[in-house]
Formats: structure tokens, sequence, C-alpha cells
């Protein structure tokens, strides 16, 4: 008596049974990949420009060509709006408590201005940051040096 | 009946079976090499929100509030968001450029202001082409700086911050129909600390002066001396946009009228004052829609 099944019967039931081991180990492997995603983003996404901010800071900075920058004033800000960040010779960082950087704005200064322009050795400009939540320091920087100012204080 | 062995019922169900068994690891392989093909396509998890951000228009005391806004003027529809969230702009969409004229020790009425203010903004509008890349946000707030120094050097710093404590603000023009005299020099008609300045000053009575100084904000020099342009072009970083126009002599105390327009106006980056229409020359215009280009984007 032939007990087994005949070629055609196990070369059908090979490509189910096959098709389903195949989908079972792509959906594993699916699941896999999936649980491998962050859940979340740990650095800060920095705010979008053109839009107005709840909370942020005005800071006037007072830039020399030769020494380090100074702070001479922080004010907040109940909104603030922001441009585009573009390259430039120096920046605006907020840091947060361990020291990371979490938000840059590049910017310029001119140390030539007025009309016609006349030269001056030190220039005070206004300088725009959002108020960011984990924000602990304001850093200035140019190539004559940086300053640091504490936010914890205000 | 005979009895198999062991060995031969192994040999015998892989005769039955072993088809089947074959078929089955043919299959598991070609869905393991299909999956090679067939990778799934990376799933990106959006950031969450900052808690920090919100849309909105901006809150101001009763008596700050814009009392009228331009013709121009493109009001953004409130949004009422509950929680603070940021609605980015769709990518379609031109970015929101907010504008804010303050009185500046401006001793005629609030009409008048308006329509000194709104006589300099279409001159710049219209010349420099700003609205193909921003929906512009124009406001003229009743309360202003009433006891500026005008001859201060501090001046553009002083609008800067009233705007920026009172009207949030992409950019802050001063305008005033007084005497701007940056250290006393009475025939300055207006002026700006140059690129990325957030503020500039300019006498109404002198309606190109606003664009002139907008033009220095947007990185454009001065044609009206040739001292000017040539410390602009070695302090604006890349130089001056705008070349300094080559039928002026090059020397000290000569006032050079700048390079006209096509059409034959006077050049909005040389000096103010002169008879006739004032406009953004070719040069100009090209360097302020790469630099408007270059500022819209949206991330």
């Amino acid at each position: 008596m032939k007990s087994g099944l005949s070629i055609g019967s196990q070369s059908f039931l090979a490509m189910l049974v096959g098709l389903l081991l195949g989908v079972l180990l792509r959906l594993s492997i699916l699941a896999v990949d999936q649980t491998q995603i962050p859940t979340q983003v740990l650095t800060p996404t920095p705010p979008p420009p053109h839009q107005t901010l709840e909370g942020g800071w005005k800071v006037v900075v007072s830039v020399s060509h030769t020494t380090a920058p100074e702070i001479v004033s922080v004010q907040r800000l109940e909104q603030v709006r922001l441009l585009p960040s573009t390259s430039a010779t120096n920046r605006a960082q907020l840091l947060n408590a361990q020291g990371q950087v979490i938000f840059e704005q590049g910017f310029e200064t001119v140390f030539y201005y007025g009309e016609p322009p006349t030269y001056h050795e030190v220039v005070e400009q206004i300088i725009r940051l959002p108020d960011l939540e984990g924000a602990a320091k304001i850093r200035i920087l140019t190539p004559g040096g940086e300053v640091e100012y504490d936010l914890v204080e205000q | 009946m005979k009895r198999f062995s062991d060995q031969e019922q192994v040999a015998c169900w892989l005769c039955d079976y072993g088809g089947l068994l074959l078929g089955m690891l043919l299959m598991v392989g070609l869905a393991l090499l299909l999956r090679g093909w067939l990778q799934p396509m990376p799933i990106t998890v959006p950031p969450p929100p900052m808690p920090t951000m919100i849309p909105s228009t901006p809150v101001l005391p009763t008596e700050l509030l814009p009392t009228r806004q331009s013709t121009l003027v493109t009001i953004a529809s409130p949004q009422i968001s509950p929680t603070p969230v940021s609605t980015p702009t769709p990518s379609s969409a031109k970015p929101e450029m907010v504008v804010v004229f303050i009185r500046l020790n401006w001793s005629g009425s609030q009409a008048e202001f308006e329509q000194a203010a709104q006589e300099h903004l279409n001159l710049f509008l219209s010349e420099s082409q700003l609205e193909q890349y921003f929906a512009v946000v124009v406001q003229m707030p009743s309360v202003g700086l009433e006891d500026a120094d005008l001859s201060s050097e501090n001046l553009v710093n002083d609008v800067a911050s009233f705007g920026l404590l009172n009207y949030p603000a992409d950019y802050y023009i001063g305008l005033t129909d007084g005497d701007v005299a940056l250290d006393g020099q009475r025939d300055v008609t207006g002026w700006t600390l140059g690129p990325n300045s957030i503020a500039v000053v300019a006498e109404a009575s002198y309606l190109s002066v606003t664009a002139h100084e907008l033009g220095h904000v947007f990185g454009l020099c001065d044609e009206y001396s040739y001292s000017a342009w040539l410390s602009q072009n070695q302090t604006f970083i890349g130089g001056c946009p705008n070349p300094y126009p080559s039928d002026c002599q090059k020397e000290v105390g000569i006032i050079c009228s700048g390079q006209p327009t096509l059409n034959g106006k006077n050049s909005i980056m040389g000096p103010s004052g002169l008879d006739g229409d004032y406009g953004f020359n070719q040069v100009c215009r090209q360097s302020l829609a790469e630099r408007f280009a270059l500022l819209s984007r949206q991330e």
C-alpha cells in the first residue's frame, strides 16, 4: 500500500507551507526593525524661523575686533521671531546645564556703519534668541574670544 | 507483515515526504532572499513638538495695538491652539515677514505717520519684489519712541530694543518727521548697522531712505560715495554685490548719483533727495532676490 503523497501534492503543500513560513519570518523581522526605532529625539529641534515663538531673549552684546565680546544685558521677551541662521563669523548659542549646545544662531558684526559709514572699534549689537526649555547659559563666540551668561540668574 | 527497521522507516519517510521537505526549505530560502530586495522603507519618527513654541498673533497691551493694518498687509488668521504646539508653514506657502514701523519722535498725527510709512513701504515692496518671497505683515502702532535722541549712535539699537519689547517682528523701521543727525551730521537722512541689522531709522520726508537702509540690511552697498562703497566692500561678508558706478569719480568728497535703473530712475542706493523717481537697479534687484530666497527657507 502506498502511504506517501504524490509528487504533485507534495509540491503544492511545500509551496503553501513555505509561503506561510516566509510571511511569518518577514513579519517577525519587521517587528524587530520597528522596535529599534528610537521613540524619542533627545536633541532638541531648533525652533523654525518665520514664526512668533513664546518666550525669547534680547541679548545686547558689545563686539570688538580684538577683544572678547561682552554681554551688556539680557532681557526676557514675551514673544520673539527668528530669521534663518546663516553661516557667519560670530555665533550666539544656548547651552543646557551639561554645557551642550541646544541652539545656535550666526550673526555678523560690521564695524563700518552710519551714512556714510565710519569705523567703530566696538559695536553694540542686539541678538534675539528663543527661550528653550533646558537652556542654562548663553554663549557668544567671536574671533576675539567668547563670553558666557548664566540664565539661571534670570 | 514485514516490520521495517528504524533506518528503513526514516528512508521510507524521506521517500514519501522528501519532496515536501525540500520544497519547504527552498521556499524559506527564497523568502530570505526576497527580504534583501524588499527591505521595508525606513520609518521616520517625527520629532516631538517643542514645548515652548506657539504660533500666535502678537499679544500687546491695548494701548499698543496697531491702529491700522497696511492695505498691503497679509494678515495671518489667528490660530487658537489649546496646547503649545508648532504649526509648520506648508512648504508651498510663503513664509511670513513681520515689519513694524515705530513712531520716532513723531510730532504729526497718527494718520500722517501711517501715510508716510505706507509710502516708504510701497517703494521698497514694489522695487525689491519682497512679496514674491514673503507674505509681508506690516504694523504701524500708535505708541512709539517719543523722547529718543535722534543724534545718538545708539538710535538704531534704541528702536530695535523698543520694538522687541513691545511688538514681536522681524524688522523695525524707526520713522521720524524730525531730523536724524547721526553724530551731529544733519545731512544724514537715515542709517542702520548694516547687513543683518534688525532695525533702521529714516526721515519720513525722504521717500527713498527706508528702502535705502533696508537695502543695506539685505547686503547692498552705497553708490553715492566711493569711500563708503570701498569700506563696505571690505567689511561686508562676500563684499558688495552692487558695484560702484563706473562713470563716477573715485575721489573723496565726490557725490555719485548711483547707477540708475534701466528705465532711468535714480538708484535707491545712491543719495536721497534727487529729483525724480527712485528704484533698485538691475544688480541690486538680483542681489536682493538671492538674499530673499536664502532668508525665506523654512528650516
